[in-house]
């Protein structure tokens, strides 16, 4: 066990993504979002503070994370794999994942037993900007991103600035998202140790794209993220963002932020495809197969997922009546496992979720139970549910619908749930083994009687490069 | 074809920058091998290209033959730190890029089989024959202990010759070097590789070799989609230098042999562009 390198963000999506795979990979599971449990009694008392002084605890827990603008020409990314190596159990996998993050994604690496080295990761900059302006914004990222890009050739910069569901972070720290343009000394010497000759790399790609405005060579500047709102609600405003501002107490009543001119990979969640190149080169010298897993959205991943863990539990002959709904970063393939809960994955809390989430359960048999794990960001955003929605969801149970630990009249508040959310899921009653990986054969049986899956494409390539489409 | 035994070149030592090392190497140049394929000799743990000379010395009678020091062993400056075996492999490739040897006979010794199974896994335009001797690890044996038992026992058969040329090379690589390199041998899984060498193959063992069993031997054989395997009797297991004559004659049949001859398709591995 090591620690990520320190200019990478704990409670960044990819980093967590991570940290709960190499958990269920040593056979641990992932309490407090990887926070040392010393710290769950004072977070489970954050509610009993008044909201402003709880949303202060949120930005100090953010701001303690940050790296100074200055370090960005001495930081090394590649570090990144050096930490990943040491992360990881060592030992020799049949499968290992790369590429864009998903919390599905997670639940079916777990499954097949095989790590999963991200594309994308979060590098928090201290440097307050005004949520409302993201030119200025921008304009203040350009400097230390050109730093940060000129030490690391390998990388791309996606500089994202998200005023509607970032908002409590944005006023301590830019978020510079990067990604990496080929696998590097570090993700090839993962493979080359941890994959034997004839393994399949499984290649995860997501894409979500947004329109951004470029900067340099290898970086861009993204206005807004996706969430509850829509991207063109950030370019050209709408009257829910008005309401936003407006309850937010902003001078704005409209984000003016600059002129798009190319279309990238999302900065959190889109797949960079020059890493699919150096994939391929890597697979042939290695005599890998590559299987590729393209999809639109991080969540369109969840059905699928989902119903494998549904038809990998009727093999088993366990009942597969329970369903596990986690959020963002709340996600424990661990304790799903052990407790033979059915895991479906949402990208965020918003709507969209929701609405998701709805349309799955619409087209499967009814669970008889539904616990509900919901991430906490504090700000009343555009398109965030209200408690009642969340309820109406639970209510879809046929014997019992739960949240694991949260307060939905605390929504979006309630950062106790942090502190709670582990007990919550090691309460839900019933334990069975963990199982062994799931093998490649038994993942292509469940795709040939299951697909197709909206949104999805799979494709096996082999080492010499043909390319054979894969049932979903 | 009529092979007349013609006398052996002198040897010249030659330099070439290869990737991040400037790459020595022993070669035994001819100007009369159209057809023949350059002979590449890749030598084992610690050893260099010194311990190859026996062996050259015969095949060179028919054709050129390279011999490098893999860079931190020999006459080739490494880095402070041991390479593992992907970077020796790497150092390979680059430096028979920078010779301009391609679908060569690549003959190995040892660990050198291991460094050789991993350039041609990434490479296969490389080497148009290879030939192992005595490969490395058997996994049966992966221990430390059976390793250092084996090793022990294989010095005792070593000829003097080959020990002071041994004492030698171990001074000029450095004993943490010789440890680090050792453990990274034992982290390499020739196993995993050898199904992936399309390549036509001869495994020879000696019958008095103590680090290399028959059966393992055998598998290796096995493994390999073209492979095929001889034994030799009496001799141990640095055959290419403590029994050079029968080595070459076993080695020389076989890159003499016309590729249709041999059981798949030769060229499978396409080239890479």
């Amino acid at each position: 066990m090591a620690s990520p390198p320190p200019f990478v963000a704990g409670f960044d999506s990819a980093t967590a993504m991570v940290l709960a795979t190499a958990a269920y990979l040593r056979g641990e599971d992932w309490p407090a979002l990887g926070n040392p449990r010393a710290l769950e009694p004072p977070v489970a008392l954050a509610n009993l503070l008044p909201r402003k002084a709880r949303e202060q605890l949120f930005i100090v827990s953010g701001a303690l994370e940050t790296t100074s603008p200055r370090k960005m020409g001495s930081i090394d990314l590649d570090d990144i794999g050096e930490w990943l190596l040491d992360e990881y159990p060592e030992r020799r996998y049949p499968a290992v994942a790369v590429g864009s993050s998903s919390g599905a994604a997670v639940n079916l690496n777990a499954a097949l037993g095989s790590p999963w080295l991200p594309q994308t990761v979060f590098l928090p900059v201290r440097q307050p900007v005004h949520p409302d302006d993201p030119t200025e914004a921008m304009e203040r990222g350009i400097e230390p991103g050109r730093e940060l890009m000129e030490a690391n050739p390998d990388w791309q910069l996606h500089h994202m600035h998200d005023a509607n569901q970032d908002r409590l972070m944005v006023r301590v720290l830019t978020y510079f998202r990067v990604k990496r343009r080929n696998l590097g000394d570090g993700y090839e010497r993962f493979l080359a140790d941890r994959l034997p000759p004839g393994g399949t790399v499984l290649l995860y790609e997501c894409r979500t794209r947004w329109n951004t405005t470029r900067i340099g060579d290898r970086h861009v500047f993204q206005h807004g993220a996706v969430g509850g709102a829509t991207e063109r609600e950030f370019h050209e405003g709408s009257e829910r963002v008005e309401g936003y501002l407006e309850r937010y107490d902003s001078p704005k009543r409209r984000w003016d932020g600059p002129e798009p001119d190319t279309v990238s990979p999302e900065a959190e969640w889109g797949f960079e495809e020059s890493l699919r190149d150096d994939v391929l080169r890597f697979a042939r010298e290695r005599r890998y197969r590559v299987r590729r897993i393209v999809f639109d959205g991080p969540d369109d991943l969840s059905p699928l997922v989902a119903d494998l863990y549904r038809w990998w539990y009727r093999r088993r002959r366990i009942p597969a009546n329970r369903l596990m709904v986690g959020s963002f970063v709340i996600n424990d393939p661990h304790w799903i496992l052990r407790t033979g809960s059915v895991p479906y994955w949402m990208r965020f809390n918003m709507q969209p979720s929701l609405d998701a989430l709805h349309e799955f359960l619409d087209g499967r048999d009814p669970f008889d139970e539904i616990h509900l794990a919901l991430f906490q960001h504090g700000v009343q955003a555009v398109g965030i549910p209200s408690p009642d929605d969340w309820r109406e969801l639970l209510a879809r149970a046929r014997t019992q619908g739960s949240t694991l630990g949260a307060d939905l009249d605390e929504f979006p508040h309630d950062f106790a749930h942090y502190a709670r959310y582990h007990r919550a899921m090691k309460q839900v009653p019933a334990r069975y083994p963990l199982p062994g990986p799931l093998s490649m054969r038994e993942f292509d049986e469940f795709l040939a009687q299951a697909g197709p899956y909206e949104h999805i494409e799979i494709e096996d390539i082999t080492p010499d490069g043909e390319r054979q489409p894969v049932a979903a | 074809m009529s092979q007349r035994a013609t006398a052996t070149p002198t040897p010249r030592w030659h330099e070439v920058r290869a990737g991040r090392w400037r790459v020595a190497s022993r070669v035994w140049q001819r100007f009369d091998t159209t057809g023949r394929r350059p002979v590449v000799l890749v030598h084992g743990l610690v050893v260099s290209s010194a311990y190859h000379v026996p062996l050259a010395e015969h095949l060179a009678r028919e054709w050129t033959v390279h011999a490098p020091d893999l860079p931190g062993f020999g006459r080739t400056e490494g880095p402070a730190e041991a390479l593992d075996t992907r970077d020796l492999a790497r150092a390979l490739i680059a430096w028979m890029d920078a010779r301009g040897l391609a679908d060569a006979a690549v003959v190995a010794n040892s660990y050198g089989c291991q460094v050789a199974a991993e350039a041609l896994m990434a490479r296969p335009d490389l080497a148009g024959r290879l030939v192992l001797l005595g490969p490395t690890i058997d996994p049966r044996a992966r221990r430390y202990d059976e390793q250092l038992r084996r090793w022990r026992r294989e010095m005792k058969t070593q000829s003097g010759s080959l020990q002071r040329l041994l004492f030698r090379d171990y001074l000029r690589a450095g004993l943490g070097r010789a440890v680090a390199t050792f453990r990274h041998a034992m982290n390499d899984a020739i196993e995993d590789k050898l199904p992936h060498l399309e390549v036509p193959t001869l495994v020879i063992r000696g019958s008095r070799d103590p680090i290399v069993d028959d059966r393992w031997a055998e598998e290796v054989a096995g493994l390999l989609p073209d492979g095929e395997r001889v034994r030799l009797p009496g001799a141990t297991h640095a055959i290419n230098h403590e029994m050079p004559l029968q080595t070459a004659r076993v080695v020389a049949a076989f890159l003499r042999r016309p590729d249709a001859d041999l059981g798949t398709a030769h060229g499978a591995g396409a080239r890479a562009a």
